[in-house]
């Protein structure tokens, strides 16, 4: 169980955060710079949100009222990092033991042990972080936090780090992993729909600094106007006009698409006449 | 002069000094290039700014400060001696903070470089992991910088055992007392003796070379790293 409501001003930019997660995976959605690492950061402690109040499993982790704010050490969160974060001095078995604490020698090694286990990685137990694969060090650093038994799982991109091809795959292993493993509330941040789709039970969904919709997965599916505005970024602003043209191979017809006929959601500044846009292919979807 | 009757004196004072001078240098630049590196305050950019400062300014200028602020009139110099008898100026202590003042920025400056360079996530990872930050600051930060550390170390020693401006200014040239290597150097030099001149200068020679050969070695491991 999860309760955020917090707004965090950084300059310009205004968050303003405010969603309930039950024990699900509930997925955080949005283009880069829309507030989801600092909704995460702030949820960990690393971030102090301005005003607001964050609730765990009914363990106040923040309050700006009660001046309430927990150290990140004592609010017992499940974090795995972007890049993973694994410490490069110290070896697999090293880096999953490091948040144990308080546990005899013997109790330690078994429950290291057992994690090596669970994880798939008893035979690199010995090896250092950098002799590793993406999948593996992705692997060593849900087992590091997940050994610590935290309230809450967050994960921050897990996939961006992991090359295209190997990504589906390990989005299943790490599904599997987690459903067996953890009982609790999970927070996945991504700016990919699809990856959002296959893996989150909810999907949350952020723009311009505001966690603006919440639902069911299908709810946002029938509603194309909000994607297309959404998930179009505008990339370049090239002497005046909109440039937009967009050639998808689809059933192996080549459509183009007239882009008079679409609405452009644009909030960039200084936007004159034209405007170039580059969208990538993975960023359009076809609904219906 | 003769070799046979070669003063080792000098030698053996500048070695002590330098070496005081280097653990003073890691026991506070250390500590100090942490807290700089944590805090992006503007304090910690000033007290930056005036670590670097004897770096630019002129041994002769720092000394001087130090004089005035270390000297028998000044208030921590006239307390020093009439509390505990101890003197400052032109003895081996005021060689020592005057080597020390003068290598501890290298110190600061590496020490520094290398704790920002630690990916900010490691210490964020170790917190949520349930670390203090003194646990954190044993565990990660410093066997993550300690290559940079050591480089620190070696340079400011290097510093320390070359200072003459700062070291005459303060401790002056007093034989068998105060005169370091470089003083010695400088007092053969004058009296004619070209003979114990070569002779010191190649012991300083072969001292700097084997710092530099050791500093290339952390470099190489660094970068492998």
């Amino acid at each position: 169980m999860l309760d955020v409501t917090i707004r965090k001003s950084l300059g310009d930019f205004k968050l303003h955060a405010n969603f309930h997660a039950d024990n699900e995976i509930l997925g955080v959605l949005g283009p880069s710079g829309s507030g989801k690492s600092i909704t995460l950061r702030s949820i960990a402690g690393i971030e102090t949100p301005n005003e607001g109040r964050i609730v765990v499993n009914d363990r106040v982790l923040f309050d700006s009222r009660e001046k309430v704010n927990i150290l990140p050490r004592q609010r017992n969160i499940g974090y795995v990092f972007q890049n993973y974060a694994l410490f490069p001095h110290l070896t697999v078995k090293e880096n999953i033991a490091f948040g144990l604490q308080g546990l005899n020698k013997r109790d330690k090694t078994d429950r290291v042990q057992e994690t090596l286990h669970i994880f798939r990685l008893k035979d690199r137990e010995n090896h250092y972080p950098a002799q590793l694969s993406g999948g593996q060090q992705q692997r060593v650093s849900l087992a590091r936090t997940l050994i610590t038994r935290p309230d809450l799982l967050l994960l921050d991109e897990p996939f961006s780090a992991l090359d295209n091809h190997i990504k589906r795959h390990l989005e299943n292993e790490l599904l599997e992993i987690i459903r067996n493993n953890f009982t609790g509330t999970v927070l996945l941040v991504t700016h990919n729909i699809e990856e959002a789709h296959r893996l989150c039970n909810r999907i949350l969904v952020y723009a311009h600094g505001k966690s603006v919709q919440m639902g069911d997965k299908h709810e946002d599916d029938n509603d194309p106007q909000k994607l297309n505005t959404f998930y179009c970024q505008l990339v370049d602003v090239m002497d005046g006009t909109f440039y937009i043209s967009i050639t998808v191979n689809c059933d192996n017809h080549f459509i183009h698409i007239d882009m008079d006929k679409m609405k452009w959601n644009c909030l960039a500044k200084n936007i004159r006449d034209k405007v170039y846009l580059h969208i990538p292919p993975e960023k359009i979807f076809f609904i219906g | 002069m003769n070799i046979s009757a070669l003063n080792l004196f000098p030698l053996i004072l500048s070695l002590k000094v330098a070496l005081s001078a280097t653990l003073l240098s890691i026991a506070i630049g250390i500590p100090m290039a942490y807290f700089l590196c944590k805090s992006n305050s503007k304090i910690a950019d000033l007290a930056d700014s005036l670590l670097t400062l004897p770096i630019v300014l002129s041994p002769t200028v720092l000394g001087y400060y130090l004089l005035i602020l270390l000297g028998r009139q000044s208030f921590i110099g006239s307390f020093l001696e009439e509390n505990f008898n101890v003197m400052i100026v032109f003895t081996p202590i005021g060689a020592t903070i005057a080597a020390m003042i003068v290598s501890i920025p290298f110190m600061i400056k590496t020490a520094r470089t290398a704790f920002t360079s630690i990916d900010k996530d490691l210490i964020h990872a170790a917190r949520l992991l349930g670390r203090t930050d003194f646990n954190i600051f044993r565990t990660v930060l410093f066997p993550l910088a300690w290559r940079g550390i050591l480089s620190g170390i070696i340079l400011s020693f290097a510093r320390a055992l070359g200072d003459f401006g700062t070291t005459l200014m303060v401790a002056g040239n007093i034989p068998n007392k105060t005169t370091t290597m470089p003083l010695a150097i400088y007092d053969a030099l004058l009296a004619g003796n070209t003979e114990l001149t070569d002779m010191l200068v190649a012991i300083m020679t072969i001292v700097a070379l084997s710092i530099l050969f050791l500093l290339n070695q952390f470099d190489k491991n660094i970068l492998r790293r």
